[in-house]
């Protein structure tokens, strides 16, 4: 029963656009998931860190790099250095191709930095693979206990 | 002449012969010179980083160096002062080799007058002030070209963005309306589209453009029988389509470069050597002539031949010299293989008229044991 449960999926993103040709990408790629959204950086830490009590913690966030307020490496860096959720999944979605930004995003922690690909097809595949990726690791006995 | 006079330094360990230059600066009528000694390189350069001077005489046989590498350690230890060799009779070949490395001038001890001498520190003084203003605008402008290719990288980079949005929209529009639009409804989403994906390309070209004028990859040996054999093998599905072929000269010399700029450089020229026909293409690539440091290599192609009047054009970003509905492309590409050769220190040209065929040429350093590089350095 566990791992036929929707994915709590948390996406950071400031641009509405992007976000709505994400959710079109989600729906399209057949991944179960609950949504919910994060505007920028400084909410998204309000959702994970300052709500803890009142909303469990979702399955997997995924967060935008460049973000007003707080950007997505102060996020993460955040919920690394948190108690509660600091084992948390973290997925970068980005345009940037740069070195630095892949590399200080895997320093601070990230599990995996993905590039916003330029076709939505390729979105639609690659969240399919980010799904069957979830669903793989929940599988495993010691995130399913 | 201004008033103040000269400083010199003569980094000489004979006695007898720093005495003599002295004299001779001394006497000399029309120029004021103040001469400081030395007489081993390490209190020479040891006097020139605490003093400086603007003039340094050097003897390359000094107690603690011998040779050209005497004025090479001492260039390399000051190198905005202009050097003058100080050489025995029989050393004109070692002279002449500082000279090639950066010396200003050379004297033979024991064939110097006073005249001479005081002219030959002037015209150094001078010259070296000329060199090192060169050197300061080269040094500028190079800083401003890569400043311009990053900002060219960074805005094309940034230019993905809303066209990715315009791109995922009218997707969306064809998916979830096009049972609501008329013909030419979808005829103008169609057009839209195809607009932006054009505009997609550019966009990619020019940041491959500014990409690769940046050379910040090491330079090492690069195989180009097989880079050639490569490139080829990735084009054989278009070849065979055509009912084509390429044939590539056996043993082609290896070549100076970076992997990702040669691959840019052929697999671009051989493309279009594939694209700019009627006919089943036939593509040789040769390599027409070796000489010591240099390697020039020759794609020749049986296609529609450029009118000589636009060989200087092609090399330009987007130029195209066909309408769209005839050869597709943005016309980025030669404008990428010509900077992708000049980051080599190549260059590249082409031999070609109208309805004969063409003959691209590229130029590129020979790979040798001895030039290789570790880095090389970003200006």
């Amino acid at each position: 029963v566990q791992e036929f449960r929707p994915v709590q999926l948390l996406v950071a993103e400031d641009n509405p656009e992007d976000l709505e040709i994400l959710r079109r990408a989600l729906a399209r790629s057949g991944l179960a998931c609950d949504l919910r959204v994060a505007r920028d950086g400084q909410e998204a830490v309000a959702l994970l860190l300052e709500d803890e009590r009142a909303v469990p913690p979702p399955d997997l966030v995924v967060l935008d790099l460049n973000m007003p307020k707080l950007n997505g490496l102060e996020v993460l860096q955040r919920i690394r250095a948190s108690g509660r959720i600091a084992l948390l999944p973290v997925v970068m979605l980005t345009v940037s191709t740069r070195d630095e930004d892949v590399m200080e995003s895997y320093r601070l922690g990230a599990n995996t930095y993905l590039q916003k690909p330029a076709e939505f097809s390729q979105l639609v595949r690659l969240l399919e693979v980010l799904g069957e990726y979830w669903f793989s690791m929940a599988k495993r006995p010691s995130l399913a206990a | 002449m201004d008033a103040k006079p000269l400083r010199v330094l003569v980094i000489e360990d004979n006695p007898a012969d720093a005495r003599f230059i002295r004299e001779m600066l001394r006497e000399h009528k029309g120029i004021a010179f103040q001469v400081e000694e030395a007489g081993q390189l390490s209190s020479g350069l040891e006097r020139l980083a605490n003093a400086g001077a603007d003039a340094v005489l050097i003897d390359l046989a000094l107690p603690d160096s011998h040779g050209l590498d005497t004025f090479l350690r001492a260039q390399s230890a000051a190198p905005a002062v202009p050097f003058i060799v100080l050489t025995g009779l029989d050393d004109d070949a070692v002279a002449t080799r500082a000279v090639h490395s950066g010396a200003q001038d050379y004297l033979t001890k024991g064939s110097i007058d006073s005249g001479a001498l005081a002219r030959s520190i002037r015209y150094a003084v001078e010259r070296k002030q000329i060199e090192e203003t060169l050197r300061q605008v080269v040094a500028l402008l190079d800083r401003k070209n890569q400043e311009l290719d990053t900002f060219t990288y960074s805005v094309s980079h940034d230019l993905k963005e809303p066209l990715r949005t315009l791109e995922a929209f009218s997707q969306f529009l064809l998916e979830d309306y096009s049972d609501r639009l008329d013909d030419q409804g979808r005829d103008y989403l169609t057009k839209l589209a195809r607009a932006s994906a054009r505009m997609k390309r550019q966009i990619e070209d020019l940041s491959t453009l500014s990409r690769i004028g940046r050379q910040t990859e090491p330079l090492t040996r690069v195989g180009m029988s097989q880079i050639i054999a490569e490139i080829a093998e990735g084009m054989r599905a278009l070849v065979e389509e055509q009912g084509g072929a390429i044939d590539v000269e056996d043993g082609l010399p290896d070549v100076l470069g970076d992997r990702l700029r040669v691959e840019q450089i052929f697999a671009n020229l051989i493309g279009n050597a594939l694209k700019f026909t009627s006919e089943p293409p036939h593509v040789q690539v040769t390599v027409r002539a070796v000489d010591g440091t240099a390697a020039t290599f020759a794609i020749r192609d049986n296609g529609i031949g450029i009118d000589p009047q636009y060989h200087g054009r092609i090399f330009g970003v987007f130029q195209r010299l066909h309408r769209r509905e005839d050869y597709d492309g943005t016309g980025a590409g030669l404008a990428i293989v010509k900077r992708a050769a000049e980051a080599l220190d190549g260059r590249v040209w082409v031999e070609s008229a109208l309805g004969e065929g063409a003959t691209f040429l590229v130029r590129l350093p020979l790979w040798q044991q001895a030039v290789e590089q570790p880095v090389q350095e970003a200006a």
